[in-house]
């Protein structure tokens, strides 16, 4: 039986209407009982949370990029705890094609200790390195609940080390992609197929590890919730968890209705599919109408031959993983936050791909275009004072995940495959209202991820960290600045060589982009330099970051010192070489002359900014051993260029007549449909 | 009656206008793109971030692919908003709010619909 592509396609994670049994249930749960009980499956979702961040072992889980929670017994999402939301939402399918199609079926059944697993996007994950286990919850023999956990591994069995392959061209370079399968009964999983996972993968000790702490984290799950129904019953607690649905829903339809009625549109750019650059349209168009919202997607880049596709239903996951950390951050993480909004994409686009097509970094397209409707969402959002009282008009965490996954032996000896997470996770926070953005903020998907300390990496990874310091000039500009990323250098040691492969984007455009006049965070490159150990010792220096390094070594650019893009196919490092990368900054929000002198300073003094940003950007004045302003020289240079800009600035019709006759070169429009609208023909 | 639609550009809904927020000046229809009453110019982003070693790749985004335009008030010079686009493509209608049934609301709002 091939996937249930209408059940992904169509049921998505919209939560169904509650049963007539359900509303009975509901109907009897007085209110403080509905929060004391609401509470205590949140906190049970916690502390099953830090038992499967303490059993785990993969990178990603020890930053705490996990996702754990309770599910009806239909499969609708009731309640989930960071980690990662993301891959929260996506239990929903798996668990309702279990009950669709295996409940009757005599060769797989569903029974009280059943234990399942899942790991592909077709039937309702993201991509294959996101792997779900999950529990149905009986009590007195009858099915009330469904428990989850899931996480993130950075390994698979893909023509490429990690998972995430950038040469992979069909869903057939991707590596091991198990549907929603029984792989335990009793409470315990079988051993041949934990054999069979083992044997696809570069990296079984870390999947195996990972398996039995998802399965300790769903028993630990389902025993908080067993305690309610001993309690209370089991009617109580399948009310309880549709409730939170209703009542979430019900919140969310009339902050909906706030925003003013209209259509607000942003454009963002992705300038790599993987294996090679070029630039692919993600046009975002949100349509606000009463209750609903309407984000059309249609007019996105074709599908592309590389890694780079989403299907459809994993953009509207990262739209919940988004909504549940900004506008929806008060409310529980419920399917019922789902309800007003709809999606357009049109198939065949890079957005809504064949089947077939390679998806494995659905997880770097999908923020890009989720950037983008945070940007639409503040421009609907602001005219209404509540959200500017409230905190919601923020810019996007930087949405331009960047990485290295290291692949080879260890400085013991072992083989090893893992993924950098530390890079993908102090990314820099959006600017906001009145503020800069938090500088190395944490992980688009996981507000609650961590970076972790550098001894983490060098345990079990055969490198050295030469620095960590926050990237100057890696936020956007603004009057409030975006959040800046880190700077990382690594420096390999202990062992022979090591199989370097580069994952991320955001090399010539920038991905996470400013509003109100604020500058979008800049591109930033990866940069190596061979045998970095002899030839900085032999010079003296040692750089704070990748911008020192590639100042101080000029004369080897080119040489020993090479910078390639975010996304480069495997590259073979040797002892003593280093290699350096940026975890990406956020957009700036206003007008760059209205930012504070001071905090341009301030800037300066943490290694935030250049002085080249300081004079040519910010345009203050002051000197630069002292960092002492001169208010009245700044004052002057700042009415300056707002006079300079009214010499400079053409009328709107007159700029336009230039500008219509430009384009990209045609090597960046490779991938990248119909110049300038992809799909326009369809209207 | 004046509504605040962004850091820097209110609508007079009477009037159905957009008007900078700094300066007063009169930006053109609320019915239409305020873009249209905005000056622009095109940037080179390695005017804004800087540009290291003569290489390809680099640490500033590339002006082939992409380019900065910024809108400015006419009266005053302030940066209105600032768009990242590769050359030639299409300037975005970023908002475009349905001026009617804002006056609706706000008036069932205040009581004088």
């Amino acid at each position: 039986m091939p996937a249930d592509l209408e059940l992904v396609w169509k049921g998505r994670f919209k939560p169904e209407p509650p049963t007539e049994e359900e509303e009975l249930a509901i109907a009897k749960i007085d209110p403080i009982d509905y929060a004391v009980y609401s509470r205590r499956l949140e906190m049970a979702c916690r502390e099953a949370r830090e038992i499967l961040k303490r059993l785990g072992i993969s990178t990603f889980i020890k930053a705490g990029d996990t996702a754990q929670g309770y599910y009806c017994k239909n499969g609708d999402m009731s309640i989930a705890e960071v980690g990662t939301y993301l891959h929260v939402v996506t239990g929903i399918i798996p668990i309702k094609f279990v009950l669709k199609h295996y409940v009757n079926e005599p060769t797989v059944g569903l029974k009280d200790g059943d234990i399942f697993f899942c790991n592909e996007a077709i039937y309702g994950g993201i991509h294959n390195p996101d792997m779900i286990t999950f529990m149905p919850v009986y009590s007195d023999g009858e099915l009330i609940a469904w428990v989850a956990a899931a996480s993130h591994e950075p390994e698979t069995g893909a023509t490429e080390p990690g998972g995430m392959p950038n040469m992979a061209k069909t869903r057939y370079d991707e590596g091991l992609k198990v549907p929603p399968i029984k792989i335990g009964e009793n409470f315990k999983v079988r051993k041949d197929l934990i054999e069979l996972i083992e044997n696809n993968v570069r990296y079984p000790l870390m999947l195996t590890n990972d398996q039995m702490a998802r399965v300790s984290t769903c028993l630990r799950l389902r025993k908080r919730i067993l305690e309610i129904a001993e309690e209370k019953g089991n009617d109580f607690v399948k009310g309880l968890l549709r409730k939170i649905i209703v009542e979430t829903g019900r919140v969310v339809s009339e902050r909906i209705k706030k925003i003013p009625d209209g259509r607000y549109r942003h454009v963002a750019f992705l300038d790599t599919i993987g294996f090679a650059e070029g630039l692919i349209r993600l046009p975002v168009e949100l349509i606000k109408e009463g209750e609903r919202v309407v984000f059309d997607l249609s007019r996105a880049s074709p599908q592309v031959p590389g890694p780079y596709n989403a299907f459809e239903h994993a953009v509207e996951a990262h739209l919940a993983s988004n909504i549940f950390q900004y506008l929806l951050s008060d409310l529980p993480a419920s399917s019922g936050c789902l309800l007003p909004f709809e999606f357009r994409t049109t198939p065949g686009s890079c957005l809504n791909p064949d089947p077939d097509a390679a998806i494995s970094n659905t997880t770097y397209l999908c923020p890009v275009v989720i950037n983008a409707i945070q940007i639409v969402l503040i421009k609907a959002l602001f005219s209404n004072p509540e959200f500017r009282k409230d905190e919601s008009i923020v810019l996007p965490l930087n949405g331009g995940l960047r990485s290295f996954t290291i692949s080879g032996r260890n400085q013991w000896g072992r083989p090893v495959t893992n993924f950098l997470v530390v890079i993908s996770n102090s990314r820099g926070g959006g600017a906001r209202l009145d503020k800069d953005g938090v500088d190395s903020a944490g992980f688009w998907f996981c507000g609650y991820a961590e970076a972790a300390d550098c001894e983490n990496d060098e345990s079990v990874l055969p490198l050295m960290t030469v620095w960590r310091s926050f990237a100057p000039d890696g936020g956007g500009p603004g009057k409030f600045r975006g959040g800046t990323g880190v700077s990382f250098g690594y420096l390999v040691h202990n062992t022979n060589s090591l199989l370097l492969t580069c994952i991320g984007n955001g090399n010539r455009f920038p991905i996470t982009h400013g509003v109100f006049g604020g500058y979008p965070a800049s591109t930033r490159p990866v940069v190596i330099l061979r045998n970095a150990k002899e030839k900085l010792m032999k010079r003296g220096v040692w750089p704070r970051n990748d911008k020192e390094l590639v100042k101080a070594l000029i004369d080897e650019v080119g040489k020993d010192l090479i910078i390639v893009p975010n996304a480069h196919p495997t590259i073979t490092l040797r002892e003593g070489d280093l290699v350096a990368q940026c975890s990406g900054g956020s957009g700036g929000y206003g007008d760059v002359l209205e930012r504070d002198p001071q905090s341009v300073m301030a800037d300066l003094k943490a290694g935030k900014i250049s002085h080249w940003a300081a004079r040519n950007v910010y345009r203050v004045v002051y000197d630069e051993e002292s960092l002492k302003i001169d208010w009245e020289a700044t004052e002057i240079e700042r009415r300056n260029e707002r006079r300079r800009r009214l010499e400079r600035g053409r009328p709107f019709r007159t700029f336009l007549r230039e500008w219509e006759k430009k384009s990209p070169p045609q090597s960046a429009l490779t991938f990248y449909g119909d110049w300038p609208v992809p799909f326009s023909s369809n209207r | 009656m004046r509504v605040q639609i962004t850091e820097y550009l209110d609508i007079d809904l009477d009037e159905e206008v957009w008007l900078c927020n700094r300066c007063n000046h009169r930006l053109g229809s609320a019915r239409e793109n305020y873009k249209y009453g905005c000056l622009v110019h095109e940037r080179s982003p390695e005017e804004i971030y800087e540009r290291l070693a003569n290489t390809d790749l680099n640490f500033a985004p590339d002006p082939r692919w992409c380019r900065l335009l910024e809108y400015y008030c006419p009266s005053c010079g302030l940066m209105i908003e600032c768009e990242v686009l590769p050359p030639g493509h299409p300037i975005t209608h970023d908002i475009d709010i349905d001026i009617d049934r804002l006056k609706s609301k706000l008036a069932r709002e205040r009581g004088t619909a």
